[in-house]
């Protein structure tokens, strides 16, 4: 026990303090800039964060400040400007931006620093309490189970494909089929690598991203044309006070627990738990009529939840080693590169990790309220760089950034070749989230798979005859299911 | 209209619409993707190995096939259905013209790294494509390009020691 504090206070030491600070600093940046996303920024910020040399909770701690802050700093540009920063602030433009028409756009963005600070803590301390619980019932796992498991985090798939599942199930199937280049994981001989040595090791998951996300937003921005209209001054700011505190610490509490709680199955991210968290405040409320046009407890939901998301996706990925969300599968990569394996076996080899990890999420979330109340008129200043320099700007950064990890020029080109066929996927309706899980969840769903079906004992009926496969997989169908009955109808270009 | 507190509804953007001829190409060329890893899945199969390095791509294409099928089908379907036109992309096509010209920019510049060096090669690409995208003033585009170009090359090759290459490529 003593051992599990001292781990946990080394979040609390100087250096560690200066790197939450400034991650959190720069998430809050990469938030309130339109086009760049927490995902973006924990990606481009990872290769530095590796060539600092930093150790693996040390480059950790970076990384969740980033998130936290941009996660929070996306609220910024939603509430300013009517533009969400990043996915997980599309639930907060609903109510932000009409308190902003009515000159109430200080007092949204304090709301709203102060709801994702209490959020952020609600799962900091969950992911504490019951992460090591939930890496205990983990460690009963074996191929199946793990198999089983992907399967269920690949399901997630049919959910964050809403607009049209066929497209989102294709998309995963595009992630799965890539991910199969390199070296096969088990007898070791190279596939689809077409003689190219570059490609042994298979495609590199951070150009991939960058390219799909960086490179394919700008590609996008730019066919879509932009404007500058939204201009804004910097607002002025008012803290919330006590009394609406009291008012509000219901839908504060029960968001930051609807966000944990979404934001730790996997594919579940930071906006559906937003949006969910929206809808029940809007359900619950005595007047629903008052949410759209500028009710304040809209921003709260939106926001408690959106970084409440932010915990729970670290549970899944350091328990199991199954992402939460695209931000957390970086993460994921980035405690693999350090030549960690996330999963059940991390909380008794490395808990000099995952301690300091915990305390970091707390410290990320004290200086996301402290630097997010005191920021706001800078970060709004920022927004209204005009895009025609920023666009190139985040070229240049994603070309680094995809650079900067192996030093190596196919690394960019990757990237480049990605863009455009992420902009493609956005152009044509195919999400970019799927092919990410894919890539995180195919090898680990054939490597179990190929590995489950070599077991002396395996059959057919193998993975529903064990318990824990047998409910991830029943789980999975019930996902699936769920996704096809809330799918919306299709809308038909000419119609 | 469709209102939110008085301010219109953002129509939708070309994502979010079916777009019948692009989703029976798109099918065509994940059909084609599929056919190919099955096919050249051969070059690698182990076939004495149960499970083989075969096994799970071959596994994957069985599934990417039919779905594929299923979306061209479904596209030819809208098509026969549904009268569309072609306006809707008319006014988007300067737009698109000039994101294309980006994506050839960025090319040439990642072309160009390695031979100009990181400093002349992202001076060049970014004054281009800062005065392609409409900027006009010259002293904006001065300031922008050189600040960013060497603000990334101190933080990035001095402080965080990422080899980028040189005035003349190293």
């Amino acid at each position: 026990m003593d051992s599990i504090i001292s781990n946990f206070l080394l979040a609390f030491s100087p250096s560690m303090l200066c790197l939450v600070f400034s991650g959190v600093a720069l998430g809050i940046l990469f938030g309130a800039l339109p086009g760049l996303t927490a995902t973006m920024g924990v990606t481009l910020l990872l290769p530095f964060t590796l060539s600092l040399g930093l150790d693996a909770q040390s480059s950790m701690a970076m990384l969740i400040g980033i998130y936290v802050g941009a996660i929070y700093g996306g609220s910024i540009a939603a509430i300013l400007i009517c533009t969400p920063g990043t996915p997980a602030a599309a639930a907060t433009v609903l109510d932000g931006f009409p308190m902003t028409q009515r000159g109430e756009a200080g007092h949204a963005i304090a709301l709203a620093a102060c709801a994702s600070f209490t959020g952020g803590m609600i799962s900091a301390i969950t992911l504490t309490l019951f992460s090591p619980l939930l890496s205990s019932f983990a460690l009963r796992f074996s191929y199946p189970e793990y198999f089983a498991l992907a399967i269920f985090g690949l399901s997630m798939i049919v959910t964050i494909s809403s607009k049209d599942i066929l497209k989102g199930v294709l998309s995963g199937f595009f992630g799965l089929l890539i991910a199969t280049i390199g070296l096969d994981p088990i007898a070791g001989i190279p596939r689809f690598s077409f003689g190219q040595p570059n490609l042994y090791d298979g495609l590199g998951f951070i150009p991939v991203l960058i390219g799909l996300f960086a490179f394919a937003q700008v590609f996008y921005e730019i066919s879509q044309g932009w404007s500058r209209e939204g201009k804004t001054e910097s607002p002025r700011f008012s803290l919330p006070s006590w009394q609406e505190f009291k008012e509000y610490k219901f839908t504060l509490l029960r968001s930051g627990l609807i966000g944990t709680f979404i934001g730790s199955l996997p594919g579940a991210g930071c906006d559906i738990a937003a949006f969910v968290s929206y809808n029940e405040a809007k359900r619950i409320d005595k007047h629903p009529e008052r949410f759209g046009q500028g009710e304040p407890k809209g921003i709260i939901a939106a926001e408690a939840a959106n970084n409440g998301a932010t915990g729970g996706a670290m549970i899944p990925m350091l328990t199991l080693g199954v992402p939460g969300d695209a931000v957390t599968a970086v993460m994921l990569s980035a405690l693999v590169v350090q030549g960690l394996q996330p999963g059940p076996m991390l909380f008794q080899e490395h808990p000099e990790v995952v301690y300091p990890i915990f305390g970091a999420m707390m410290l990320a979330n004290i200086a996301m309220l402290t630097i997010g109340l005191l920021s706001v008129r800078v970060i709004a200043r920022i927004i209204l760089v005009d895009k025609r320099v920023l666009l190139p700007i985040i070229c240049v950064l994603s070309v680094i950034g995809a650079y900067a990890l192996q030093f190596s020029m196919f690394d960019v080109w990757v990237a480049i070749a990605m863009g455009a066929v992420g902009y493609g996927m956005k152009r044509y309706g195919f999400p970019a989230s799927p092919v990410v899980l894919a890539m995180i969840l195919g090898p680990m769903a054939e490597r179990n798979l190929r590995q489950a079906l070599l077991l002396p004992d395996a059959n057919s009926l193998m993975f529903l005859s064990r318990p824990i496969s047998a409910v991830l997989l029943i789980l999975a169908t019930i996902t699936i299911a769920f996704g096809f009955l809330r799918r919306p109808s299709l809308n038909v270009e000419g119609e | 209209m469709n209102t939110i507190n008085n301010q219109p509804i953002k129509p939708n953007t070309d994502q979010d619409i079916v777009q019948p001829w692009a989703d029976i190409i798109i099918g065509a060329l994940l059909l084609t993707m599929a056919l190919t890893a099955y096919i050249s899945s051969g070059a690698f199969a182990r076939e004495e190995l149960n499970f083989g390095p075969q096994f799970y791509p071959r596994l994957l294409s069985c599934f990417m096939g039919p779905l594929s099928i299923i979306l061209i089908v479904r596209g030819i379907s809208i098509k026969w259905r549904h009268h569309t036109s072609s306006e809707a992309h008319i006014a988007g096509q300067k737009n698109k013209r000039l994101a294309l010209i980006t994506f050839i920019t960025l090319a040439l510049y990642a072309a160009g790294i390695p031979v100009l060096g990181y400093i002349a090669a992202t001076l060049l690409f970014l004054s281009v494509t800062i005065v392609m995208l409409g900027e006009r003033r010259p002293l904006r585009i001065a300031v922008w390009t050189i600040s960013v170009t060497f603000a990334l090359y101190f933080v990035f090759q001095r402080i965080l020691n990422v080899p980028l290459p040189g005035w003349f490529g190293s």
